[in-house]
């Protein structure tokens, strides 16, 4: 019997070679096995890929191993593949779930076992408590070697890249993309994002040129895969080098994005969402429902006004956004991070499509991403600026802050007033006329409270901070 | 138990049973066989580690466990070859080294070492006593004493140091560094991801060569390659060779202890005809003297070189503790195998892939001559050779003892129409011809496969004795 594994809203991440060793992943599919056969899903297909970490492609083996050894018929993909992809292959391939060995952007040392059900999304928090418990010690695997699942049929290996490719042609006409003659960079922080773009957008007039694009996992000259500054600041400077018309970011398992713009200047995951959701409204005429986490921008309200869409506010976090976003059949939804799925798609985040419809918009604007930002700021009639300090806060002094927070109503934040307190997530102060908001949260996972603030007035963003330290009893 | 530990240490597949939990119990193991050798109250041990996945971080575990037992653990600052801990346990006067590498082994791999007070491996009688030492400690269920890092390092317990520094002094005593100077060399450096990198360059840095370096930053996916010194693995160097038109290539392999290199017009020079050369340098321009010890399955040019100079010549078993037995001993000049392992007189009794590469230097230097063109003279000297060895994947283990007397019984009168006069079963079984040429078939001690080498006066014979190796080895 082995320690016990706990799955965290994403699944489970551990340290390699700690408590992330080839027995613990046994273990994990073999409760993920159990769980899908109690769901009545005895033989079905599923979908097994993995990122470019230390080892993954041979975790993801040892996984097909126990699914086969079960009954089901596996499909593993050939290679490293971006978590959009699996998503998408487990609702091509018509399987059951998927399984997918990745720790996003996560230090080098730690990897990790997402799963997903049948319509490609992650598995609801209920699902994954059952997988939790079905989890047994390591002398109850079913295992079948590998070489012997494959002759038998029941492990196949593929490429899921063909069917992919096609399905996102169908959502983005990627002709005008390849006749524009743009000069593109992109930034896969040597990960799964690696490769895709030349791939789309080769052989015409644009040039596509990657960064960081051979598989290290040490993941040098960043702190970590994930999509914000200080880990964008090399591709950054490299797209001024170059003189590149945009530098497309993707994080560690291609699932979040982020945007460099013609002068190196990082645009944030709020500015994307805005021009993203602008993108589908405007450009291409959509209409639907737009679903957002609390601690992203309120250019969405502002455009569910303009355009006459709903506009869902959920928790932090993407498993909140994933089943409003099938539940309202929303046009798009997404996070403060830079994960964002899209209508017509799954209801995951897609760092690859997300890029393309970006790319999309810069060609059919005619506009640099920086001339983007300013036509959509126009359109709004404001100027969006948006900051956050996390800071280290000790558990045990949780219960305090949070008294404190559930007394206190301020009336006024930084001298303008306070519209509405939203409770779904943390604390969210949002201010009169449209000024912006303040959002006090805890971490989840670690022992960090973070501070957000959007506003209208550049002025009151360090104010906004400020009292948002204040009332949470740090300043 | 999951845990091999042998003369050569331990190793593992990293995140199987190469995990922290099982280093613990190892470095227990050795913990306890530390105060077994030692009488002081605090003895001294020395930590290095490769490039490697985790390496550093099992280093530090190591050295955790040691401070746990009252061990006071000399812990490298940064990656090192393997070569310059077995130094720095000499000179420090410790009773034992532990260096975490797999050495050339692939990626996925990783490896603990253990190194005597005299600086090379440690004797089979002391690995057998760290064995029975992990063997007590499980079956007590005895597990590791583990200090905190941190409080280790307050109380002393655990110091970093550098050990390149006074590696480097110390081989400046071997090395004639103005020698090299002379040649004024164009030098390409082959770290392949390993642990040797910037050791050369550092080394030259005192000359007036030029030296560039390729593969020399981390990436414990070794870009695809073994981090193994033979032709196959060397495309990269060769490639810089030419490129930058540059006198020779030294590759060194993951942990440092061996060498390969490329002469000016790329072509592989292998280390037979490494070792003829330094051999002829060190006795023709150094005017040294002692015993040549090789092993089994290396070049006769060595033979007939020691024969012309009135040199002794032992004949070892392959592994490179059988020749460092003899370094111990007797007064040995240069030892060194087929793999790229060679140390000199005055020397750790371990292979030196950055000693040899320098003494390398030191020759053509001395030469004045290209390298390709001193190959050549050594042919026409004491060649023509020709050498290859095959490895044959066997489907079942079999038994050495077995096979050896078989082949000695029913050995041919002669073989690719030489006479045999000879049979030798050193290790494994050697024919020898009547014209120095021979034929060597040994199982690998460690997994089931089959070696068989040969070396000739024509590469067709080489052939026929492969064949020939290869027809008797299966039967």
């Amino acid at each position: 019997m082995g320690a016990t594994i706990r799955f965290g809203t994403d699944g489970w991440r551990a340290r390699i070679a700690e408590d992330y060793t080839f027995d613990s992943v046994r273990r994990c599919t073999q409760g993920f096995a159990t769980y899908l056969v109690a769901q009545g899903n005895t033989g079905a297909d599923v979908v097994i890929g993995h990122d470019k970490r230390f080892a993954a492609e041979y975790f993801a083996a040892a996984a097909a191993e126990v699914m086969a050894a079960n009954g089901f018929h596996v499909w593993l993909t050939d290679g490293s593949t971006p978590t959009p992809v699996i998503s998408y292959s487990v609702v091509e391939r018509k399987a059951a779930g998927g399984i997918n060995i990745t720790a996003s952007h996560n230090p080098s040392w730690d990897l990790g076992f997402k799963v997903r059900d049948e319509r490609g999304a992650a598995v609801a928090p209920d699902g994954l408590k059952e997988i939790e418990t079905a989890i047994p010690g390591i002398a109850d695997v079913k295992r079948t070697a590998l070489e012997d699942a494959k002759t038998a049929g029941q492990v196949k290996i593929w490429d899921p890249a063909p069917a992919y490719l096609a399905h996102i042609g169908k959502l983005v006409d990627v002709e005008p993309i390849k006749a524009a003659g743009l000069n593109i960079l992109v930034e896969p922080m040597w990960g799964n994002g690696i490769g895709w773009f030349p791939r789309i957008l080769g052989g015409g007039k644009t040039q596509v040129t990657e960064i960081h694009n051979v598989r290290n996992p040490l993941f040098p000259e960043m702190r970590r895969p994930e999509p914000i500054p200080p880990n964008v600041d090399i591709g950054l400077q490299k797209t001024v080098e170059m003189g590149a018309d945009v530098c497309l970011i993707m994080d560690g398992d291609a699932d979040r994005m982020g945007i460099g713009d013609e002068n190196g200047v990082f645009i944030n995951q709020l500015q994307v969402y805005g021009l993203l959701a602008y993108y589908l409204l405007e450009v291409r005429g959509m209409r639907g429902p737009i679903v957002k986490t609390i601690s992203t921008t309120s250019m969405l309200e502002k455009l569910g006004q303009i355009y006459g869409v709903d506009v869902y506010r959920t928790g932090v976090g993407f498993k909140y956004v994933g089943p409003k976003f099938n539940e309202v059949d929303a046009l798009i939804g997404g996070e403060e991070s830079g994960g964002y799925a899209f209508r017509g798609s799954v209801a995951e985040r897609d760092g690859i499509l997300g890029n393309l419809y970006f790319l999309d918009l810069m060609v059919r604007m005619g506009k640099t991403p920086s001339q983007l930002l300013a036509h959509l700021y126009e359109k709004l009639g404001a100027t969006y600026y948006y900051d956050r300090i996390d800071t280290r806060f000790p558990g045990e002094k949780r219960p305090e802050a949070k008294a404190r927070l559930d007394a206190v109503q301020p009336e006024t934040l930084a001298g303008m007033k306070v519209a509405e307190i939203v409770t779904i997530d943390g604390y969210k102060y949002v201010l009169e006329g449209d000024l912006g908001w303040l959002l006090i949260r805890f971490s989840g996972t670690e022992p960090i409270i973070r501070v957000y603030c959007e506003t209208t007035d550049e002025g009151k963003v360090q104010p906004l901070l400020d009292a948002g330290l204040h009332l949470a009893g740090l300043a | 138990m999951t845990i091999q530990f042998g003369t050569d240490g331990w190793r593992g597949v990293i995140s199987d049973t190469f995990t922290f939990a099982n280093l613990r119990l190892v470095a227990q193991a050795i913990a306890d066989f530390v105060h077994q050798e030692s009488e002081a109250e605090t003895p001294e041990v020395v930590i290095g580690f490769d490039t490697r996945f985790l390496s550093d971080r099992y280093a530090a575990e190591v050295a955790r466990v040691m401070a746990g037992n009252g061990i006071t653990a000399h812990l490298s600052r940064a990656d090192c070859p393997t070569p310059a801990i077995s130094y720095a346990i000499v000179n420090k006067q410790a009773v034992a080294g532990v260096m975490i590498t797999a050495s050339h082994n692939p990626p996925r791999y990783n490896g603990l070492k253990l190194k005597a007070s005299f600086g090379g491996s440690v004797l089979p009688s002391q690995s057998q006593q760290v064995e029975t030492c992990l063997a007590q400690n499980e079956e007590n269920a005895r597990g590791p004493n583990v200090m905190d890092y941190e409080r280790a390092v307050g109380a002393g317990l655990i110091h970093r140091f550098d050990p390149a520094w006074p590696y480097y002094e110390h081989l400046t005593h071997l090395v004639d560094l103005d020698v090299i100077s002379t040649g004024e060399l164009r030098v390409i450096t082959d770290a392949m991801y390993g642990s040797a990198r910037k050791c050369i360059a550092d080394m030259l840095a005192r000359t007036r060569c030029r030296v560039w370096e390729i593969r020399a930053e981390m990436n414990p996916g070794f870009g695809g390659i073994h981090p193994e010194p033979i032709a196959r693995h060397l495309n990269a160097l060769s490639a810089a060779v030419l490129a930058k038109h540059a006198d020779i290539g030294l590759a060194t392999d993951g942990d440092g202890d061996r060498i390969g290199a490329m002469d000016a017009q790329g072509n592989f020079v292998s280390p037979h005809q490494i070792f003829a050369l330094i051999l002829q340098h060190l006795v023709e321009k150094r005017h040294l003297q002692g015993t040549v010890v090789r092993s089994v399955s290396t070049t006769r040019m060595v033979d007939r070189l020691a024969a012309r100079y009135g040199l002794p010549l032992v004949e070892t078993p392959v592994g490179f503790n059988h020749i460092a037995d003899h370094m111990l001993n007797d007064n040995v000049l240069i030892g060194g195998e087929e793999s790229g392992g060679f140390s000199i007189k005055g020397h750790i009794p371990e292979g030196d892939g950055v000693l040899t590469g320098l003494l390398l230097l030191e020759a053509m230097a001395a030469a004045d001559a290209p390298l390709y063109e001193i190959v050549a003279r050594l042919q026409a000297d004491v060649g023509p050779t020709h050498y290859t060895r095959r490895d044959m994947r066997l489907r079942h283990p079999i038994s050495k003892t077995a096979m050896v007397n078989r082949l000695t019984q029913d050995a041919p009168a002669t073989l690719a129409g030489q006479e045999v006069v000879d049979i030798q079963t050193t290790d494994g079984v050697k024919y020898l011809l009547a014209d120095d040429s021979w034929l060597l078939i040994r199982p690998s001690g460690t997994e089931p496969v089959l070696r068989v080498y040969a070396e000739a006066r024509e590469p067709e014979t080489v052939d026929a004795l492969l064949v020939y190796g290869e027809q008797v080895a299966q039967i």
